[in-house]
């Protein structure tokens, strides 16, 4: 049977990378005494899936992993068990039978909440934002060519509060944008170069027929 | 700088630097005991990645936190984008468990167990703020003790450390941990442990110094509440020591004489510690290990006993011998492994003579046949290179057994898709071996051998692999240097030399223009022979194993002759058993 785990990742556990994350729930399912069901094939592996990858760094509220168990258990059952042996940064929102498609497939949205400086006139970067037709940022990654990504078709929701930006980036076959480049892009509208203190996932809404998960 | 602030400005810097889980600590089975009073850092000289899979570690980890009042903290040397930061930051060298500066603990243990982590050993004690050198250490500074089996040679390092435990931990090291736990500060610490018959204290002068054992090798030192790495450590299994030492007797491996007697753990303790450990740490997959396991007598037991509770276990046996017999035990441990790995060390029966490896080329091909036969697609070989007295034979040799591999292959697996994966290393020659008076194979000539191998050896389901001939160059001079390599190794590691056993990071120019200054070259050192009446820089430490039982059998290698294993041909007096230091066999 398979289970959706919505987990959070806090403190020092953020620093955890996707597939460290992954391996940390297996090892805790495990110790909890779960049979991992596995994969067909040659090289069998356990039948695990993030929702969305999260990157090294981000804390989140509700991540969510689907995962195959042999034999029939209680949710909540699953839930308390694995919460038991989680290590230190890494706690269980809840745990709810899977039934269709696997959530890394649904993904319609992601929010993040970004701490910020206040040095800079977030109102005006926001209006500025709200008018624009697009907003590029150029995306640099290790050992790959720079591109140009418009940042603005994937924002769905954003909003200023004192120390924060709420945001909601849209998840489509073109791909996302990431919460920093947003920050900074509504930043450089008014001309400043914001600093983030810190950042956190708070949800990851998945596309019908299961509907919105928060 | 309060602990507070130094975590806000840790966290900050991990912000920038690749894989910042190698600095976070917190992983299942960590201990923290805050309230300790006496607190030892526990240090492998390499990435997280690598020093985390370290066995011997997690055994001291566990020994030093049995103590109430006593707690082990571990630390990894910081990789260079995370050394730039911790200096631009002027953040100290930190431990995992609670974050504190290595500094402020009262014992800093370093595990050498390889020469091409020495450099790291100078990154870690300058990113700690220690001393380079003990002589200029004060009283608020740590006891520096280095162990492991490369501290058998202790003079390359010998200034930088305070003293050097000889062997194994599990009994002799409580006296250590009381002298550290009795006395305060540096000098009592330093006078309590300067009686220790197997600690070596440079400051106080060369003297004899005895190696260590753990005569009774009972279960209870296996540790089961391992650490469990995050996912990129090199090791991530459940692993039980099933037995130490090793009574083959090749003379070129430092293990085989360095951890004898051989010591077994009975079956059924093997079986409870690997599904305890098992339980406790998550693993999918449980290690029995030791230098030789399928020479363990119980091997056959402790397979079958773990099995029957739990079928679908992937059970790895490594280092197995050259036999029909040992394929097939690997084959039933593990029906979803698709490779096995075999280590004839050299292709011709005249080399194996010489390096008293006592198999056979009809016992190769019969463990090849038997491994394509058990279903293997995957058939992996080590040799080495450089041997002693090798000639072109030798050479040609491994060749021709890569290509008899695959044509066995070919048979047995009719059409099917398969590989052969040949690896040749370079012969290392290491002290307190039949070897150690041999000086290495000169650079030129590995580099001929390679590039012959390279030409002569088919590319079509047969994979080669060479090792980097400038980095063992420099493990053969480190290995079996005197005291005269302190001030290369520290001039290198100014120069920018660390983490030399990776090949990207290895500073090449570095380690010449250091040798250069005291003027020799890595090449000199590494290729000297010492004569049989040469004092060796490692004389004064005793490992057990007499040095006539060395010569004579450097003598019996150069009359291309094997010793029988004292297992099952009878004693051969080596000087490992002597008192109630003896070979523990099961039966």
């Amino acid at each position: 049977m398979t289970y959706r785990i919505t987990f959070a990742v806090s403190g020092r556990a953020r620093f955890l990378s996707h597939l460290e994350t992954v391996d940390t729930l297996l090892g805790a399912l495990r110790r909890a005494g779960f049979d991992i069901a596995l994969s067909k094939g040659m090289k069998p592996r356990p039948v695990i899936s993030l929702a969305m990858p999260r990157a090294v760094g981000i804390e989140t509220l509700a991540d969510m992993a689907d995962v195959e168990l042999r034999g029939d258990h209680e949710p909540l059952d699953v839930g308390e068990r694995l919460a038991n042996h989680l290590p230190m940064g890494m706690t269980v929102v809840s745990v709810e039978p899977a039934t269709g498609k696997q959530a890394a497939s649904r993904v319609e949205s992601v929010a993040y909440r970004v701490e910020v400086g206040e040095d800079v006139d977030w109102d005006a970067g926001l209006a500025a934002f709200a008018a624009a037709e697009t907003c590029e940022v150029v995306r640099t990654a290790p050992k790959k060519a720079s591109k140009r990504v418009d940042v603005r078709r994937f924002c769905t929701a954003l909003t200023h509060e004192p120390g924060a930006l709420e945001m909601e980036l849209a998840v489509t076959d073109a791909g996302t944008a990431r919460p920093e480049e947003l920050t900074q892009a509504v930043a450089a509208l008014v001309g400043a170069t914001p600093t983030i203190e810190r950042l956190v996932r708070t949800a990851i809404r998945l596309r019908e027929p299961v509907g919105a998960h928060t | 700088m309060t602990q507070a602030a130094l975590e806000r400005r840790i966290e900050s810097v991990l912000e920038t630097v690749q894989k910042p889980s190698r600095y976070i600590g917190g992983e299942v089975n960590q201990v923290e005991k805050p309230q300790a009073t006496t607190v030892v850092a526990l240090c492998y000289p390499d990435a997280y990645e690598i020093g985390i899979s370290n066995q011997a570690l997690q055994i001291l980890y566990r020994q030093v936190n049995a103590r109430p009042a006593m707690a082990a903290e571990r630390v990894y040397c910081p990789w260079p984008d995370m050394a730039d930061a911790m200096r631009r930051e002027g953040l100290p060298l930190f431990t995992l468990e609670t974050w504190r500066p290595v500094r402020e603990v009262d014992l800093l243990g370093i595990t050498l167990q390889a020469e091409l982590t020495y450099s790291n050993v100078l990154e870690v004690l300058d990113l700690a703020g220690i001393p380079l050198r003990a002589a200029d250490r004060g009283e608020g500074d740590p006891i520096v003790v280095a162990g492991g089996p490369s501290a058998s040679n202790p003079a390359p390092l010998a200034p930088f450390f305070d003293a050097f435990f000889m062997g194994e931990s599990e009994e002799a090291f409580e006296d250590v941990l009381d002298a550290i736990a009795g006395a305060s500060g540096r000098a009592a610490r330093l006078a309590a442990l300067a009686e220790n018959p197997h600690l070596y204290l440079p400051a106080r002068g060369r003297r004899e110094v005895e190696r260590a054992i753990h005569t009774e090798f009972g279960i209870e030192t296996q540790p089961i509440e391992v650490v469990v790495p995050y996912s990129s450590a090199i090791f991530a299994r459940a692993s039980v020591e099933v037995m130490r030492g090793c009574t083959r007797g090749c003379r070129f491996c430092h293990a085989g004489t360095w951890y004898r007697p051989v010591r077994e753990r009975p079956a059924d303790q093997v079986i409870e510690a690997g599904l305890a450990q098992l339980s406790c740490t998550g693993y999918d997959e449980l290690s029995l290990t030791s230098l030789a396991t399928s020479d363990y007598t119980d091997v056959v037991p402790a397979i079958e006993g773990i099995k029957q509770r739990m079928p679908d276990l992937h059970l790895s046996l490594p280092s197995n011998r050259v036999d029909t017999g040992p394929i097939a035990m690997a084959a039933a441990a593990n029906a979803r492994q698709s490779s096995i790995t075999l280590a004839p060390e050299a292709a011709t029966q005249r080399m194996r003579d010489i390096i008293c490896k006592t198999i056979t080329d009809e016992m190769i091909e019969n463990a090849i046949e038997a491994a394509f036969a058990a279903g293997y697609t995957s058939l992996k070989m080590y040799f080495m290179i450089g041997l002693p007295r090798e000639t072109h034979a030798e050479v040609q040799g491994i060749v021709d057994i890569g290509i008899r591999a695959r044509e066995i292959g070919r048979r047995v697996l009719a059409g099917g898709r398969f590989s052969v994966h040949v690896s040749a290393s370079n012969f290392v020659p290491k002290p307190h071996t039949p070897f150690q008076w041999e000086g290495m194979s000169s650079r030129d000539q590995l580099a001929a051998k390679q590039a012959y191998m390279r030409r002569a050896m088919p590319t079509r389901q047969i994979r080669l692999s060479l090792h980097d001939v400038r980095t063992s160059m420099l493990e053969g001079a480190l290995a079996r240097g005197g005291e005269d390599l302190s001030d290369v190794i520290e001039r290198a590691w100014r120069a920018g030399a660390r983490f030399d056993a990776w090949t990207e990071m290895f500073a090449e120019a570095a380690w010449e223009a250091a040798f250069a200054e005291a003027g020799t070259t890595i090449d000199e050192v590494a290729t000297r022979e010492y004569g049989e009446w040469d004092e060796l820089p490692w004389d004064h430490v005793r490992s057990g194993i007499s040095k006539e039982f060395l010569l004579d059998e450097w003598w019996q290698s150069r009359a291309e002759v094997a010793t029988g294993d004292c297992r099952w041909d009878g004693c051969a007096d080596c000087g490992a058993c002597f008192g109630p230091v003896r070979n523990k066999l099961m039966h």
